[in-house]
């Protein structure tokens, strides 16, 4: 499913783009088994879809096995807090974690680049939060029919 | 507190770490990283291959295919029309000035774009042009409108080139009317930055910025863009312009590799 994800992503899905926010479908598959499979689901999806990225991305390698590994961690500590069958809390659990992951791929990309000019409050606002508005709003069409498969196939392992 | 199994997360973090600071180290991602470039490419050509198998079996899909070449023809002898106009400008802001020697002619190497990035952090493209081709690292990449960026890893038989919009891309640029310069570096959301703009600069909104030619990537008087706001930041000696590129690299299909 996340290899699926990333090929679609490398041909189709990035001419979808709003803003300058391509949709981050990898990042939605981290994010959607974290929070509702706990945190070492979450950690080891994360870690195969930032490793696809690093092979397909010219960004700084392993940044993305690093910070997606996180992010699906985080999302795994999200997951026993928050009530989940929400649409408004899933959108908001959404949008803080894809903040999370971008803030923490710019903060690594800041530390191992010498080279990047940009700095935060400028990534903030030019990309960051539009990115997360567009990843959340993205997870209320992608989720519902994820959970909807996970609950078909329950007993075979999800990714 | 959570309950992720210590050793398992050891291993993988200190798997990361591994990749992330040993593969960084120049040589060793650069082979691994040209090696993948081809294999990623493999798979790009054969999902390609497969989409122009179900456009010609689609109706219509010969005049899509012909319209298809008919505009990339249109596109590249308007590049040349610009081209022929930019080097006619050249010459008679200079002529009498300065014994002033004509640009060598350049030749090219058309390329198909076969991939994209597919993360927000980078901007960059996947061609099916590579080492076999005569593509070689550094290479400016031109479209018909303008600038693109430049060839940042080679395989031999695909490329990777890095956008004038990823936040690693740095180019020479001077705006046309006032001839000044500055650095064209690019930003997330698709456009690019000039900064180093003289504070007494009379730059406005839709000055045309093209390439300076200093160094050895882009040749001169490339089109890369056009002025979309000017501002200044706050404890900073100089003005900066957020520069529209004149190409939509969103939906660019065909490049020339520029040598």
């Amino acid at each position: 499913m996340l290899f699926t994800g990333v090929i679609l992503e490398v041909t189709v899905l990035n001419r979808i783009e709003i803003f300058g926010a391509k949709p981050d479908i990898l990042l939605l598959l981290t994010i959607f088994t974290g929070l509702f499979f706990g945190a070492n689901k979450g950690f080891e999806a994360g870690m195969v879809s930032g490793f696809l990225y690093d092979i397909f991305t010219i960004d700084i390698f392993g940044i993305n096995t690093l910070v997606y590994s996180l992010t699906g961690l985080l999302a795994g500590f999200l997951n026993t807090k928050f009530f989940k069958e929400s649409r408004v809390m899933l959108l908001f659990l959404a949008f803080f974690t894809s903040l999370f992951s971008m803030t923490l791929h710019f903060l690594f990309a800041k530390f191992l680049s010498k080279s990047l000019y940009l700095n935060l409050s400028e990534y903030l606002k030019v990309s960051a939060v539009s990115i997360g508005v567009y990843t959340a709003l993205a997870s209320l069409i992608i989720f519902p029919p994820l959970l909807a498969f996970y609950r078909l196939n329950e007993d075979e392992d999800f990714l | 507190m959570l309950k992720v199994r210590k050793s398992h997360l050891l291993i993988s973090f200190l798997l990361i770490f591994l990749a992330l600071f040993t593969l960084n180290s120049k040589k060793i991602a650069t082979v691994s990283r040209n090696s993948l470039i081809d294999f990623n490419s493999a798979g790009l050509k054969a999902l390609d291959g497969i989409s122009k198998s179900v456009k010609r079996i689609a109706p219509f899909a010969s005049l899509r295919e012909e319209n298809r070449i008919l505009r990339a023809r249109t596109e590249i002898l308007t590049r040349r029309i610009h081209e022929a106009e930019l080097f006619r400008y050249e010459n008679e802001r200079l002529r009498g000035l300065l014994d002033f020697k004509k640009t060598a002619p350049y030749t090219s190497v058309a390329a198909q774009v076969i991939g994209r990035d597919p993360t927000n952090w980078s901007n960059s493209l996947i061609i099916d042009k590579g080492l076999m081709h005569g593509v070689r690292q550094n290479m400016a990449i031109l479209s018909p409108n303008g600038v693109v960026g430049r060839v940042l890893e080679i395989g031999r038989y695909s490329s990777k080139i890095l956008l004038i919009t990823d936040t690693n891309s740095k180019v020479g640029v001077v705006i046309e009317r006032t001839r000044e310069g500055g650095v064209l570096v690019g930003r997330p959301d698709g456009k690019c930055k000039m900064i180093y703009i003289a504070l007494d600069s009379d730059v406005l909104p839709g000055d045309k910025v093209i390439t300076a030619g200093l160094g050895s990537v882009f040749p001169k008087n490339i089109p890369v863009g056009e002025i979309a706001k000017v501002g200044k930041e706050p404890g900073r000696l100089y003005k900066y312009a957020i520069v529209k590129p004149a190409e939509n690299l969103s939906r660019l299909e065909v490049v020339l590799c520029i040598k």
